[in-house]
Formats: structure tokens, sequence, C-alpha cells
């Protein structure tokens, strides 16, 4: 550091930084402000002008059955993924945690899928749903059933994602020390009791972030829906995103429409910090 | 003993169907495109009876492939190259200068920006973007494509950079280096491994990327691949045949890019994920 303190480094150093900052800046930060101004207007998404009008949007969002709807459906499709995205990526990384022959290719068939984008995903799942399982063994799709249609999206985005928390818990797996099971192993531990005493807590980090990247990022479920649904049928699988995004481009009410998306990532930051605490407490030192 | 080995068997025979149940849409994929509609309407899951490629040419004049694989490939590898360099210069700078306020307060600001979801600034962006006519344009899409990724890839160069010595930095300065010299030089090629991971994980993201692409590339002769698959497959008039050969297509790219970065990607998403 002395070496710096006879030059001046701060012509350099802002030179280095402002360029993606200032990318960053004008893509996300203004475009941040511009929001909460939009979110006071009656903005129609196609005009050029816009009326302030106070906090009528967040008013009609309280009474509107219809965000609820949406909200409802958010929280159903992200605690459904959640739960099924975390239990099958760990048991499928518990499978792959044992040595056998053609392990590594297999975890690539898991982790394949998560490559793909979503629109062909949701092309691909469509057409099973709709053609392949109809000729297999005579069910309905479920994407045309209001009742159904957000667990099949959700069937959609484990292919589509399970992945990415497979080898987040085989990374956690893999770097617990072997010694610990052996000791337990002397001390006369059976399977189950190694993995509950054992696994399971080792594995506390690993579970705090697919748990709450799963949660998050269903939360803010977007384009999966998107391309297998676009909502329907009706407003059956319309989530928050979507709705989001339908108050610009369809029902021509911008300003509403932002004032929903504020909502809607103060719930999230608040719920997202929640989660975070409560699992955080429950991991373990070593 | 014997027990345990047939019980490891057993998984090893569970985790291979399972995989293979996991690829098996895949062939759905490949026998569709090869399949004219009569065939398909005989069954979809059966073979084809003969080998014709005429569904990948129509696919690819139908859908205008060339164009959007083009644009896909202009935007992606743009807006990558630029997260790549300006991430690991906003991460090497905010880790460096840690005691400075404006940096500090910038950093802030950064981790902030990965909190927010797009959904939050998709409108204003909508309305930014038609008022500065940035709608269906290259400069556009790339701007909030770097824009919106640069707060993590910066954030995983950052903590990469804290472990990175600060002897060799040192010496190049004694040598008289400036500061870009010094970090182009000297820190640059130290930062080799993050900047592998952050270009490969962004590459692939930027290629998929959907959410954004959807708001902004809007004409035909602007859209990525995704964006053009998306509205040639909710045509009511869609021919299925075609939709899958054109979905192969599609996936030639991502299936050599996953054979050559298999495992640094899986170390990516790890090393991203412990780290968030």
């Amino acid at each position: 550091m002395k070496a710096k303190a006879h030059r001046n480094t701060t012509l350099g150093n802002l030179t280095l930084f402002l360029p993606g900052f200032l990318i960053f800046a004008i893509a996300v930060v203004v475009p941040f402000f511009i929001g909460l101004r939009v979110a006071l207007t009656n903005w129609d998404g196609i005009s050029q002008t816009m009326d302030y009008v106070g906090f009528r949007n967040f008013r009609l969002i309280a009474g509107s059955s219809e965000f609820r709807a949406a909200l409802n459906n958010s929280l159903y499709f992200a605690i459904l993924i959640t739960v099924a995205n975390n239990v099958l990526s760990l048991a499928i990384a518990l499978g792959l945690n044992n040595a056998f022959k053609g392990r590594g290719i297999t975890r690539s068939a898991f982790f394949f899928p998560t490559c793909l984008s979503t629109v062909l995903a949701a092309f691909i799942w469509n057409f099973l749903f709709r053609d392949v399982f109809s000729e297999l063994w005579g069910v309905k799709s479920m994407l045309g059933n209001m009742d159904t249609v957000i667990p099949g999206i959700v069937i959609i985005a484990l292919w589509n994602s399970v992945g990415i928390n497979i080898v987040i818990y085989l990374a956690g797996l893999t770097s617990i020390p072997r010694d610990l099971y052996e000791a337990a192993i002397v001390d006369g531990a059976g399977a189950w009791q190694k993995f509950r005493k054992i696994t399971v807590p080792m594995l506390m980090p690993a579970f705090t972030v697919c748990v709450t990247m799963t949660l998050v990022s269903g939360l803010k479920e977007f384009a999966t829906t998107m391309a297998a649904t676009g909502g329907g049928p009706g407003h059956s699988s319309e989530m928050i995103s979507i709705n989001i995004y339908k108050n610009l481009y369809s029902y021509y009410q911008a300003g509403y429409g932002q004032a929903v998306a504020l909502v809607f990532v103060v719930l999230l930051a608040v719920g997202g910090g929640l989660l975070t605490r409560i699992l955080r407490g429950r991991e373990v030192d070593v | 003993m014997i027990k345990a080995k047939r019980s490891n068997a057993l998984v090893a025979i569970l985790m291979i169907v399972c995989g293979i149940v996991f690829v098996s849409p895949l062939y759905i994929c490949i026998v569709m495109a090869l399949k004219t509609p009569q065939e398909t309407a005989l069954s979809v899951i059966g073979l084809p009876k003969s080998l014709t490629l005429d569904n990948f040419r129509e696919a690819i004049e139908r859908t205008r492939f060339a164009r959007s694989f083009a644009n896909s490939l202009l935007v992606t590898g743009v807006s990558t190259v630029c997260i790549v360099l300006m991430s690991a210069m906003c991460g090497y700078v905010l880790c460096r200068n840690r005691a400075n306020r404006f940096y500090r307060a910038a950093n802030q600001l950064l981790f902030f920006g990965i909190m927010i979801p797009f959904q939050v600034i998709m409108i204003p962006v909508y309305r930014m973007f038609k008022e500065l006519s940035l709608l269906n344009s290259y400069e556009g899409i790339i701007l909030l494509l770097i824009g919106s990724s640069i707060p993590y890839a910066t954030f995983l160069t950052t903590g990469f950079v804290r472990n990175v010595p600060m002897d060799l930095e040192e010496a190049a300065w004694i040598d008289g280096c400036s500061v870009w010299g010094t970090f182009w030089r000297v820190v640059f090629p130290l930062l080799k491994p993050i900047v592998s991971t952050v270009g490969i994980l962004h590459f692939l993201w930027m290629w998929n990327e959907f959410s954004m692409s959807f708001i902004v590339l809007q004409k035909e002769a602007m859209r990525t691949l995704p964006i053009q698959q998306y509205h040639f497959f909710g045509q009511f008039s869609v021919n299925l045949n075609l939709g899958f050969a054109s979905a192969c297509l599609s996936m030639i790219p991502v299936i050599l890019f996953f054979a050559f970065t298999q495992r640094l990607l899986i170390q990516g998403v790890t090393a991203g994920a412990v780290k968030g």
C-alpha cells in the first residue's frame, strides 16, 4: 500500500470501476426510481402522458380479489416447487453420492435439462402432457385443467431446474468428512442414525441456500408459466409476475401494474429475509 | 456387508433408471423432428419410417432460424464479454478500496441490485426504452442484460479478489505501472478461474434469457431464439413436427456447450450458490 501512496490512483480506479457501474445504474437503478413515480400515476402503457393519482393504485390493490388470487397462485407455486425440488434433489444427490459405474453420466442426465431454455422446456412438456401421456396412459393434460395446471407447471420447472440443487447438495455431501461416519459406525450407529445425526446437520448450509433460492425464484416465476400457459386456463395460473406483465400489455394499466410490482418486492424481501434468518439459526458450526 | 452391497447396487440401478426417465423427453423431440404429420397422427412416440431432413429445412425457413440464431449469438456474445470484463474491473476496485466511502456505498447499491427482481423494473424499463427508442434494438437489450447481470457477477469477483495476494500488484506499482496497467497485466491473468466461471454461467444464462428479451425484442427481425420460438410455438396452426425440428436445432449449440464446459459449469453453479 505504501508504494501507492506517492501516486494518485483515484482516476485509474474510477475509470476501471465506472463502465460496469454506470450501465448497472442506467439499466436498474434509474428504472427503479422511475418505477416509484409510475406507481403513483394512471399511466396506460401507451400514451406519452400520465397523471399523478396519489396512492389510489395501492388502495385498489388492497381491495383487489385479482391481486389476491395472483398472490395465492404465486405462493402455491413457490411452496409446491420448493418442497418438490428439495425433496427430489436431495434424494437424487444422496443416490449419486454412492460410487457406481455410470455415475458421471447419470449426473449429467439430471443436469442437462437445466441448460435448456424455459421456452423449450415448456414446449416439450406441453406436448408430453397433451399428446404423449394421453397416448401412453389415456390421461388428459394437466395444463388444461384449472385445478392441476399449477402442479403441471411445477413438473416442467422441476425438470428444467432441479439439476442446480442436485449439484449443490452433492457438493455439500462430498464435503462431509468421512471420519465422522467412521466414528459413528464404531459407535454402533445405523444408517438412519448416521443420516439423521451427521448428514442432515452437516448439510444445513446447502439446505439454506437451496430452499431460499428455490422459494425466491418460485415467487418470481414468470418464464415457464408464460411459455406453458400464459396464465390460463382462465386466470388459474396467473401469478404475480404474469399479472404485472398483463397490466402493462393486456389491461393497459401500467401504473397499477407497477404498484403491484412494488408491493410484491416488499413482500419478497420480508419473506426471503425471514426465511433466511430462520434457516441460518438452525445451521451448526464445525 | 453383502446386504450393503446389494442395496448399493439397487440405488445405482434406481439412479440410472431415473436418469433415463429424465432425458427421455429428448427422445420424443428427436423422433418428432424426423416424422411427417401423417406418421405423428398414427403414434407420437413411434419411430419414423424413413429418415428425412425436410422438417429441418422447412423449420429453418419458417422460423427464420438463421436470423434469430445470429441475433442470439450477437446479443449473448457481446453481453457476456462485457459482463466478464466489467465485473472483473468493478470487483477488483471494490475489493481493493474497501476503506473508501464512495466504493462502500456503491457496493451496497450493487448488493441491493442482486435482490431486485426484474418484474419490478419491467414496466419502467419499457417506458424508458420507449422514450429513448431502445425497444427492438441490440443496444437496448445488451444494455439491460449487462446492467442486470453486473451486480451478481461483481459479487462473485469481489469474493475471489479477496484471496489474491497483493505482493505482485505492489511490485508492478514500484516498477511504475499505472492502475490500468497493473490490473490488465498482473491482476486480470490471476482472475482466470473466476472469469471463466462468470463467463460460462452468463453465456448460458444470456443464451436462454427470456423475461427481458420478451419485453424489449418484439419485432421478428430482432428476436433472439427463445423469443422467436415462443412466438412460433404459440401459433395455433403450428406444425408440431416443425416445432420439434426447430427445438432440436436450437438444442445443438447447448449440447455442444454442455459437453465442453460441463465440469466448469457445475463448479460454477456450486461456487455461486455457496457464496450467494
